[in-house]
Parts: structure tokens; C-alpha cells; sequence
């Protein structure tokens, strides 16, 4: 049953990742806090003064930017966290764990590459509401950043069909990442278990792949088939056609090799 | 109907043949003991029948099923002692056999746990390797699978410990389903085996009926194995 | 635990155990004997071989088994007398062997074993 994969995915995307968000969430909030009491005074000069040289202090830059480079690495983590324990999955001490249950392959990797997703769309809605904080909170809810925020907003639902063609499109892209390094690694696991040999080869697997890829790309560049302008974006029907070959053999190829080559 | 029946299978890695010409059935409602010296391929088999790995040769059934997904409904496999995440408590591992393994019986794990003394609030990071490996017989044998595999299960023991592991397989035993086990302590496993299989560099040396062995050949299991393996 | 360290069938040894139970009165007529599960956990022994030993019992009626019951030890005088007659001759078969293994003959086997005899009862009174 593909709920249950489901829910048992996510359920351990949480227990092994709750602390390490909690503790985020609270070092971001802290940070904003700091931010907030310490150097409103700066922001607001910041944006207040015409001069040229606009002087910031250090301090606040620091802060500032670890404050978004921490955002920018939870932006990350989903996809560096759902590699690894695809990796660990398939070859680790819960191999076995793994192996043992009692489903088809296509149904276990669609549960990861679901589960890895939703966490990435969920971090990046995070991330997004953190940067908002920040403008919000720092510029003491100035009404003119308000505004804009609420017309970004309002953009979006006036073209409800584009954004939810972008959102999943996005969605659709970052499958087919994740997809694409599940089949690289899947092949370098059928190829050996020993950590030495496979990390060269998932590298020279992926290497291959990029240039499959590449090629394929290029081919729809050159035989276009139809182009058209679809919500403001140049593509063509080839171009459609390749990135949905690439999805569906990157994804049959990492079944099959999970169903029948992998050994534990 | 046989709950599994190897025939002329062969597992090769490379250069190294680790099994040939492996034939086996085994009826239900039996124990079975494969025995040999490390390396003799007993593990491999095993993994096998499993699922876990697949034969470069020769062909495999469980309850006439081909070893696939569908096998793995029907095998309970006791993997090595630290097969779980480490975040997880006993409750949460009882959790996922709940959820992915049909034939698990809640009632029976908490009947194994209390009688291994475990609780389900404790984290499995905290347990020692004895305690983890009695964790993994109490998931493994309260699957009501037609065939239980048990590797070793009696490794890093310590002995009024493998008294209670012995007796906990005896209570999982069915007369529905079989079981499969391989020890070093061929003295404390005999007494449990229905019939035994002696595994020697990847190929069977010797197989029989326990009962018969002693009323044959007048001699205890150990005895025969140390003979068939003394060279 | 029992140690099964004879090189007899397990079930034999097993059925030996029972039938000196009885003799010694451990076991009584008209007990009932534990299920095959419980015997086989008890004694950590495959049920099979248990199911063997209770087949071989009921066939030489040492038991008798009610169906939905249980099985019981048969009751009487006559199976105290039969089985303590032949365990007796069996152990004492068994003393002879080891004896004569020894290279002794009939008059050292019986000195010792008088010699023996009166130094158990002296120990006990």
C-alpha cells in the first residue's frame, strides 16, 4: 500500500529530523529577536540615508547574513537529507530493514521521492515565510512593504492557473532531481556495496547520465517539433517530451535495478 | 504443500563460488538446521531464501511462490541485531511491523517482550547487543510467517540468555509454517532441529533427520559434525 | 534444563526420564502430563520429537490420551510393577556393561557393589 510507505517516509523524514528544526526555527527566531532590538536603529538609517556610503556595521551584516544563509541552507537540507537516507537506505545497517518489506520497488521509491518533495516544498515555504518575518519584523511593519507583499500575493491568485502550472512545475523539477540522483545511486549500489568502489562510480554513473541528458536536451533544441509560448514561457513539444522520458526512465530504471539488483 | 524447495541453486560472486548445486525441501512444520563452519555459504542461502540476494543459478519457491515481494509476506527474516534506526523505541519498531507485516501479532510480541524482560519505551540506541538481539527474535518470531529464517540467532549471547532465546523459538513455533536455523552452538540447537543440513564450502556434505542420525550412527549432532568436518 | 548427552535418540531419553519419574513416584498414575507445547518448551525439544514421545508412551500404554482432555498416566499397580522391573533391568544392565568394560568378574562386580550398598546406607541412617 502506497499510504503506508507514504506515511512510514514521512513519519521518518520527522523523528530524524524534529530536533534539528526545532532548534533551527528557535536560532532563526532568536537571531530575528536580536536583530530586531539591537539594530532597527541601522536598517532603518540604512534606508533613510541617501548617501552614497552607506554604512551598515559589521555586526548586523554578520548576523544578517547568517540569519539568511541559514535559511538557504534549510532550502537544502530536504534534498542533502533525502540522498543520504536513500543511500543508507539501500546499503546501510537498515538495508535490511528496508529490503524486508514487502512491497514492489516503484511503490517504495515513489513514497521517498514524494516524501522528499513535500519536505522540500515545506522548507521552502518556510524559508520564504522567514524572509517575510525578516522584512516584516525589521522594517517595524512599514506599510509600504506590507503593500507589496500583499500585491506579490494578490499577482499570484489573480493567474491561479499559472502559479499552480509554475508550483507544479517547480514540483516537477525537483522530482526529477531527486530522481535522477535515486537512479545514479541505485546503479552504483547494484555495481558494489563497498564504499570505496561506489563512490567513483556513482560519480562516473552520474557523469553519464548528465551527458544522456545533455544530449537529449540538445536533440529537442535542434527538432523543436512545435514551439509555443505557454504562460509566458518559451518551450516546445520536444522539449515537453524529453523531460518526461527522462523522468519516467530515470524512474523505471531505479525500480528495476531497486526490484532486482540490489543486494543486501 | 513444501514451504520451500531449493533446487540446483548456486550463488556466485566473481571469482568466488559461494554456493553450487544446493537442493533442498523442507515440509511444514519443521525445524531445520544448516550447519557449518563460517564461510561454508550458510548465510548466504539464507539470504536467499530471503529474498535479500538472488541466485546466479537455479531456482527457488516458497509455498510454490517465486521469490519476489510476494515471498517477502511469507518469510520472517531475523536480520542482524542492529537493523533498526536508532531513533526509534521498541514501540516504534512494533509500529512498522504492524503496519507492513500482515501476519504480525501485537499479542504475542508483548507476551515475547515481557518474557525477554523489554519494554516498549525504551530506545533502541540504549539497549545492549544482547538486548537488541532479542529485540529482533521478539519482531521476527511474532510474525506469523509460514517460514521463519533465524541467522544465528543465539550470536554474542550469553548462556541463561540463549536458554530463553531457545525457549522464545520454541514458542513461535507453528505446525502451519517451518523454521530455518543456523548456529555455532550445534549442542544447544540440536535438541530443536527436525532435520539438518551440513553446508560445506558453498555445497551440501550431508543432510538427514536428527533422530535418525543418533539412532544410525550412534552419535550426538556435534559428534557427526566434527567428524564431517574434521579435515 | 535436561542435558541430552547420551547418544541415544532424543525422544528415547526423554521416554526413559518419564519412566523413571513413575517409578521413583515422581509422576503418578492417573496424573496429567503437560500438553506437547508445554513439554517442549519446558524441556526445549522440537515438538515433533514430543509428539513421538507421547505416541511411543500411549503405544507401550504407559498413557492414554482423552480427547479435548489431555493425556494421562495410566493408573494401577500393574504399570508401577512392569516399569520398575524393566528400568531396573535396565540400569543394572547398564552398571554390568561398564562393570565388565573394566575387565572385572562376577565376584569383584558384586563385592563392590555390596560394598557400595551398605556404605549409601550407612550414609542415610
Amino acid at each position: 500500500m502506497l499510504g503506508k510507505l507514504l506515511k512510514y517516509e514521512f513519519w521518518k523524514i520527522w523523528k530524524n529530523n524534529k530536533y534539528l528544526l526545532l532548534g533551527f526555527g528557535l536560532v532563526e527566531f532568536v537571531l530575528l529577536v536580536i536583530l530586531r532590538l539591537f539594530y532597527h536603529n541601522n536598517i532603518t538609517q540604512f534606508v533613510i540615508s541617501t548617501n552614497s556610503e552607506k554604512n551598515i556595521g559589521v555586526s548586523f551584516f554578520l548576523i544578517t547574513s547568517l540569519y539568511f544563509g541559514l535559511l538557504g541552507l534549510l532550502f537544502i537540507y530536504p534534498f542533502i537529507e533525502g540522498i543520504s537516507r536513500y543511500d543508507k537506505d539501500l546499503s546501510g545497517k537498515q538495508a535490511a530493514l528496508e529490503l524486508m518489506i514487502p512491497e514492489p520497488s516503484w511503490k517504495k521509491i515513489t513514497s521517498k521521492l514524494i516524501a522528499t518533495v513535500c519536505a522540500t516544498l515545506i522548507c521552502t515555504i518556510i524559508s520564504a515565510f522567514a524572509m517575510t518575518l525578516y522584512l516584516l519584523v525589521m522594517s517595524n511593519f512599514n506599510k509600504e512593504i506590507i503593500d507589496t507583499i500583499f500585491n506579490v500575493l494578490k499577482e499570484g491568485f489573480k493567474y491561479p492557473v499559472e502559479s499552480i502550472f509554475n508550483i507544479i512545475n517547480g514540483l516537477f523539477s525537483f522530482a526529477s532531481f531527486y530522481l535522477l540522483f535515486f537512479f545514479c545511486i541505485s546503479i552504483s549500489k547494484w555495481a558494489s556495496h563497498k564504499n570505496k568502489i561506489a563512490i567513483p562510480i556513482s560519480i562516473g554513473v552520474f557523469a553519464a547520465t548528465i551527458a544522456v541528458i545533455a544530449y537529449l536536451q540538445s536533440l529537442a533544441d535542434k527538432l523543436p517539433l512545435i514551439k509555443y509560448t505557454f504562460l509566458g514561457m518559451q518551450t516546445s513539444l520536444s522539449s515537453v517530451i524529453v523531460d518526461i522520458l527522462i523522468f519516467a526512465l530515470t524512474f523505471i530504471g531505479a525500480s528495476y535495478v531497486m526490484e532486482r539488483k540490489i543486494e543486501y | 504443500m513444501e514451504i520451500l524447495k531449493v533446487k540446483s541453486v548456486g550463488k556466485k560472486y566473481f571469482t568466488k563460488k559461494a554456493l553450487d548445486g544446493i537442493d533442498l525441501t523442507i515440509e511444514k512444520g519443521k525445524i531445520v538446521g544448516i550447519l557449518g563452519p563460517n564461510g561454508s555459504g550458510k548465510t548466504t542461502l539464507l539470504k536467499l531464501v530471503a529474498g535479500l540476494i538472488r541466485p546466479s543459478s537455479g531456482e527457488m519457491k516458497v509455498c510454490g511462490n517465486d521469490i519476489g515481494h510476494k515471498t517477502k509476506e511469507l518469510i520472517a527474516y531475523l536480520p542482524d541485531s542492529d537493523f533498526l534506526y536508532p531513533w526509534m523505541k521498541i514501540n516504534d519498531a512494533k509500529k512498522v511491523y504492524m503496519s507492513f507485516f500482515k501476519d504480525f501479532n501485537p499479542e504475542k510480541f508483548d507476551e515475547l517482550l515481557g518474557f525477554m524482560k523489554l519494554e516498549e519505551s525504551m530506545a533502541v540506541k540504549g539497549l545492549s547487543k544482547g538486548m537488541q538481539e532479542k529485540l529482533a527474535l521478539a519482531l521476527t518470531l511474532s510474525r506469523e510467517a509460514k517460514l521463519i529464517i533465524l541467522d544465528e540467532p543465539l550470536n554474542g549471547v550469553d548462556p541463561v540468555a540463549r536458554e530463553q532465546i531457545l525457549k522464545a523459538i520454541l514458542k513461535g513455533f507453528s505446525y502451519e509454517s517451518s523454521m530455518i536455523i543456523t548456529s555455532h552452538l550445534i549442542n544447544e540447537v540440536e535438541s530443536l532441529l527436525d532435520q539438518v543440513y551440513f553446508l560445506k564450502e558453498g555445497k551440501i556434505e550431508f543432510s538427514g533427520n536428527t533422530e535418525d542420525i543418533r539412532s544410525e550412527k550412534k552419535m550426538t549432532l556435534d559428534e557427526l559434525y566434527r567428524e564431517v568436518f574434521a579435515c | 534444563m535436561f542435558k541430552f548427552n547420551d547418544s541415544s535418540p532424543i525422544y528415547m531419553q526423554i521416554i526413559q526420564k518419564i519412566k523413571a519419574d513413575i517409578v521413583s513416584g515422581r509422576l503418578k498414575g492417573g496424573d496429567k502430563m503437560s500438553s506437547v507445547r508445554e513439554f517442549s518448551e519446558s524441556f526445549n525439544v522440537n515438538p515433533n520429537t514430543v509428539q513421538r514421545v507421547f505416541q511411543e508412551l500411549e503405544r507401550e500404554g504407559i498413557t492414554y490420551s482423552q480427547r479435548g482432555i489431555g493425556t494421562f498416566i495410566v493408573e494401577g499397580d500393574q504399570l508401577l510393577k512392569l516399569l520398575k522391573n524393566t528400568q531396573a533391568q535396565k540400569y543394572s544392565e547398564r552398571y554390568l556393561d561398564d562393570m565388565r568394560d573394566l575387565g572385572m568378574d562376577k565376584k569383584e562386580i558384586l563385592n563392590y557393589f555390596v560394598k557400595l550398598l551398605e556404605e549409601y546406607e550407612d550414609g542415610n541412617s
